[in-house]
């Protein structure tokens, strides 16, 4: 699988937000910001995101647990649970702020627009319901159609993510399903309605490697004939390398990177960017010795308004005390630090 | 699972065996029921002759042996008070003690689940608040005293309800039943809210503690990103998915109700067997005393028997791998 | 409840005074106790101030039988809470009544207390085959609801008050049994019981030495919530006529005389000692609920 380059690649500019984006894109996350109250005090676990996913699109966010990853795909559809809580920003879906309707309204949009795939086959399955009965309700959920169509849909959704025998399937209970198999209902659920969005949030994380494989690009293919635009979150890079259009690299609730997928993994400018390729074996480039980053992520709660990651920084500067702005070193890119590795220098190392 | 089954017959098996033991040296060996027995004026030799009548002069564990033999004829003695087969004593008031623990499960599942489903989706609320404060409230208040409370308030000061009796019996299916009747109903009413009061509390606290968990689990966040409807997530995920603690509980509690039925039937004059136990520890009616003890176990034997099989249906995942599900 | 409390949780309490401070920390629990203080008071000083000796019955007026509260007697005397049908003042009654009530329950507490940790204490440190045998009779205790282990011991033993005292022991043993036990299985595996083993002594001194001190604290828990059963299931029983004889009007048992009454509307004979019972019952488990989490800082609220 060739990385494929985003459509409006290099080309265009970016928009005064920092975003991305030719036509108008179908999401767009502005200045999206989810607190969680804790026994220390109100924590930001994502901190000012912003990000937007034209038509069709495969966006990674790639980030180590803890950098807000997982809440930012959850803020997006309102399933922060408290104590947690969106306190800032927007979310776009075409020109619908998902953060300002009311639950029904957005109940309508969940699964039907924007639907979600979760990480753990396992468990987002209701253990105690048949497979049958929780693909049936999503259909149900947006639109009246009869026990027989819904069956017949149903069946044929499970056909379609490569479920053998469907009709024997619809009628098991999850646990009698394989993982892979558990994850390919949640994603025949997700793509139902056809939707414009699926949030992917590390959905091959629990598999075997070469279930994972056959996963990613079944969905690739999927979304790719129904248009569907794809938020993959995850910690593995190489996983968005192989298959991602651009990237987005988390840390510490703010997206500290951003491009098209074989300009960041080619030629990172972030040295935390650089520090997650030098602990993946498939991805560091040629020579270079496998290096762990130095040291652990603060605790959201010990976080100051400078740079996360300088405690863990080789380049860390006094500057880095101070939030350092986003930045746009190239067309389609953004950069959130004092110190950016330059190509030259990176070459070289 | 058969094996589990046989597991479960044979364990409620030995309970049966212990609490005959139990209530065989507890309640015949202590000391002599003759003097009972017979006329104070009678002579030694008629004394005799009802001990060796009652087998009382046999050795301690063929007199057992004797005990054991006519249960299994279904013999339990005859009162000493009224002369009638103990047992047929207690059948007899056992379907109004079963309506009433069944009536009061009733109550307790209606009332207690959703209170518990409110207050465990709304963590921290007010309502939590108050479903909690109720159930320390219907845990630590005598029954006796609710009971007495709400006579005092239905059917004394508002005199809706009537306070004793069982009221008119229909009978459906063969069954004599106050809950056929309209006047049985509303006699019901208050001596199965009473004996409910203990068992609303439990189901509404495990409720709320399940729904709790549940919350936080993926499937949970799955089923509200299908878009399905709030009310569908929680009556029927998070519900199906706590349902099996709840009825295991449920199948336990009802046979605790039969014997906590002894207060409220106390309370409310309701013929049931709680009242005839009452009674015959008055009387000292040792064979009625024993045969309510052996009727009681069974039932909670056969309930809890009753419970492992719901359970299993309950729970797809159990009849593949007994103990799996973490509760 | 405790849910309330969690600001005070927050502050580890260690040490008698920084334990007591925080068990007073919420207004619930002070509450609770100035009522329980004022009901064991009341009790305590009943034959000096109860407007009359119940028991006496040359203080009693066949005539001033089932006032209602706030009545005057013959001979001016005020019923603050009415009279039942012998005459008797039922503040008067209530107070003995309550001191009956809590000798009662706290004589078998403490039997309880002393048999069950015993008894849990040594399930615990024999541990194996001892152990599950032990805990087997525990278990099949708590599965047959205690009011039905108490009616047919009161069966057997008949009406009085030691013969009551041990239908409670009987059935409250198995809680602190329960919970001595299960602090031994922490305790055992803490070295310095091995090392107190090593020195030479005897079993019993490590008991009594090293495990009780460990054990008060949740013991005391659960003595606490034992009190409100006792008190509750002693009342039931006298209320069901199997329990303490008429000589002894607990509680209870002035609720149960006064139920006849209650159908004609003459509601104060039984509900005065109804709600001092509540009181009482209600007091206790606030005070303990907040003592659990006060001594026992591991349990999140």
């Amino acid at each position: 699988m060739s990385p494929t380059v985003c459509p409006d690649g290099a080309s265009q500019g970016a928009t005064s937000e920092g975003h991305f984006a030719a036509e108008a894109p179908v999401l767009r996350v502005a200045a999206l910001r989810t607190e969680f109250a804790t026994a220390a005090g109100i924590v930001p676990v994502v901190d000012g995101v912003d990000f937007a996913l034209a038509r069709g699109e495969v966006l990674g966010i790639v980030g180590e647990s803890g950098s807000g990853k997982s809440v930012t795909a959850y803020s997006i559809l309102g399933l922060v649970e408290p104590p947690g809580r969106v306190t800032g920003g927007r979310v776009l879906l075409g020109d619908i702020d998902l953060l300002a309707l009311p639950p029904e309204a957005l109940a309508a949009i969940r699964g039907a627009r924007v639907s979600m795939v979760f990480q753990d086959p396992m468990m987002s399955l209701n253990p105690v319901l048949r497979v049958d009965t929780q693909i049936i309700e999503a259909l149900r959920a947006h639109g009246s159609i009869g026990r027989h169509d819904a069956h017949a849909r149903a069946a044929d959704a499970l056909a379609r993510v490569g479920i053998a025998a469907p009709e024997e399937r619809l009628r098991s209970y999850p646990h009698e399903l394989s993982g892979g198999m558990r994850q390919r209902v949640c994603i025949a659920i997700a793509m139902l309605h056809q939707p414009e969005v699926i949030i992917a949030d590390e959905p091959t994380t629990a598999l075997d490697v070469t279930i994972q494989a056959q996963i990613l690009s079944e969905m690739q293919a999927l979304c790719a004939s129904s248009g569907t635009a794809l938020l993959w979150i995850t910690h593995d890079l190489s996983v968005v390398a192989s298959f991602a259009d651009r990237v987005c690299v988390m840390y510490a609730g703010r997206i500290v990177e951003s491009g098209p997928v074989d300009v960041v993994i080619g030629a990172p400018r972030h040295p935390y960017t650089r520090g997650l390729l030098d602990s993946v074996p498939a991805l560091a480039a040629g020579g270079r010795r496998l290096a762990p980053i130095p040291g652990m992520p603060l605790a959201p709660a010990d976080l100051d308004a400078g740079c996360a990651f300088r405690h863990r920084c080789a380049r860390a500067s006094e500057r880095c005390a101070l939030a350092p702005d986003e930045t746009f070193p190239a067309p389609g890119r953004t950069l959130r630090c004092h110190h950016p590795l330059d190509r030259a220098a990176d070459r070289d190392s | 699972m058969v094996k589990l089954i046989a597991g479960r017959i044979l364990q409620g098996f030995g309970v049966l065996v212990a609490v005959s033991l139990i209530a065989f040296f507890g309640i015949y060996a202590i000391g002599d029921p003759t003097s009972l027995l017979v006329d104070p004026q009678a002579t030694q030799q008629d004394v005799e002759q009802v001990r060796h009548n009652l087998g009382l002069d046999q050795p301690m564990w063929r007199q057992y042996g004797l005990f054991v033999g006519s249960l299994a004829s279904g013999d339990f003695g005859r009162s000493f008070a009224t002369h009638e087969p103990a047992m047929r004593m207690i059948l007899e008031r056992l379907p109004a003690t079963l309506e009433l623990a069944l009536a009061a499960i009733v109550i307790a599942v209606v009332a207690g689940v959703p209170a518990g489903l409110a207050a465990g989706t709304h963590p921290g609320s007010r309502l939590d608040r108050v479903v909690m404060t109720a159930s320390i409230l219907g845990f630590s208040l005598p029954t006796f005293w609710v009971g007495l409370m709400l006579i005092l308030v239905f059917a004394v000061n508002l005199g809706w309800l009537p306070s004793f009796g069982r009221g008119e019996l229909g009978s459906w299916l063969g069954i004599h039943s106050s809950l056929f009747t309209l006047d049985g109903l509303r006699h019901i009413l208050l001596p199965a809210l009473n004996l409910a009061l203990f068992p609303m509390s439990l189901v509404a606290r495990l409720t709320r503690s399940g729904a709790r968990e549940a919350l936080e689990l993926d499937f949970v966040r799955f089923a509200r990103a299908k878009g399905i409807s709030e009310r569908r997530v929680v009556f029927v995920h998070i519900l199906k998915y706590i349902s099996v603690p709840i009825v295991t509980m449920i199948g336990m509690q009802l046979g605790l109700l039969v014997a906590f039925a002894i207060v409220t039937e106390s309370v409310f004059s309701w013929p049931g067997t709680g009242k005839l136990l009452i009674e015959s520890i008055g009387r000292l009616d040792r064979p009625v005393v024993v045969a309510y003890l052996l009727v009681i176990v069974s039932i909670f034997v056969l309930l809890n028997l009753l419970t492992d099989l719901v359970y299993l249906t309950l729970d797809p995942r159990v009849r593949f791998d007994a103990g799996a599900h973490a509760e | 409840m405790s849910r309330q409390h969690a600001s005070a949780m927050a502050i580890p309490a260690v040490g008698p005074r920084a334990r007591m401070r925080a068990f007073f920390g919420t207004s619930a629990a002070r509450v609770a106790t100035a009522a329980l203080l004022i009901l064991v008071a009341g009790a305590v000083l009943a034959p000096w101030i109860a407007p009359q000796n119940p028991f006496d019955l040359a203080q009693l007026d066949i005539l001033a039988s089932r006032l209602p509260p706030l009545s005057r007697g013959a001979s001016g005397a005020l019923y603050l809470l009415g009279t039942d049908d012998q005459g008797r003042d039922i503040l008067s009654a209530i107070l003995y009544g309550l001191r009956i009530s809590l000798v009662v329950a706290t004589v078998s507490v403490s039997f309880a207390f002393v048999l069950g940790t015993a008894f849990g204490m040594i399930a615990g440190t024999a541990g194996g085959r001892i152990d599950a045998l032990m805990m087997r009779i525990v278990d099949i205790q708590l599965s047959v609801p205690a009011i039905l282990v108490a009616l047919v011991l009161l069966a057997l033993l008949g009406r009085g008050v030691d013969k009551i005292i041990v239908a409670l022991v009987s059935v409250q043993w198995v809680y602190f049994a329960r919970t001595a036990r299960a602090v031994a299985l922490v305790e055992k595996r803490r070295e310095y019981i091995d090392a107190a083993r090593n020195l030479g002594f005897s079993q019993a001194r490590i008991l009594v030495g090293h495990l009780l001190p460990n054990a008060l604290a949740p013991l005391i828990v659960v003595a606490t919530v034992e009190v409100a059963h006792a008190i509750a299931l002693e009342a039931t029983l006298s209320f069901l006529g199997v329990g303490l004889p008429v000589t002894r009007p607990s509680l209870g048992l002035l609720i149960a005389n006064g139920f006849a009454f209650m159908l004609n509307g003459e509601y104060w004979i039984s509900v005065f000692p109804g709600v001092a019972l509540v009181l009482v019952v209600f007091a206790i488990n606030l005070a303990a609920d907040r003592m659990r989490d006060v001594l026992d800082p591991r349990r999140t609220p």
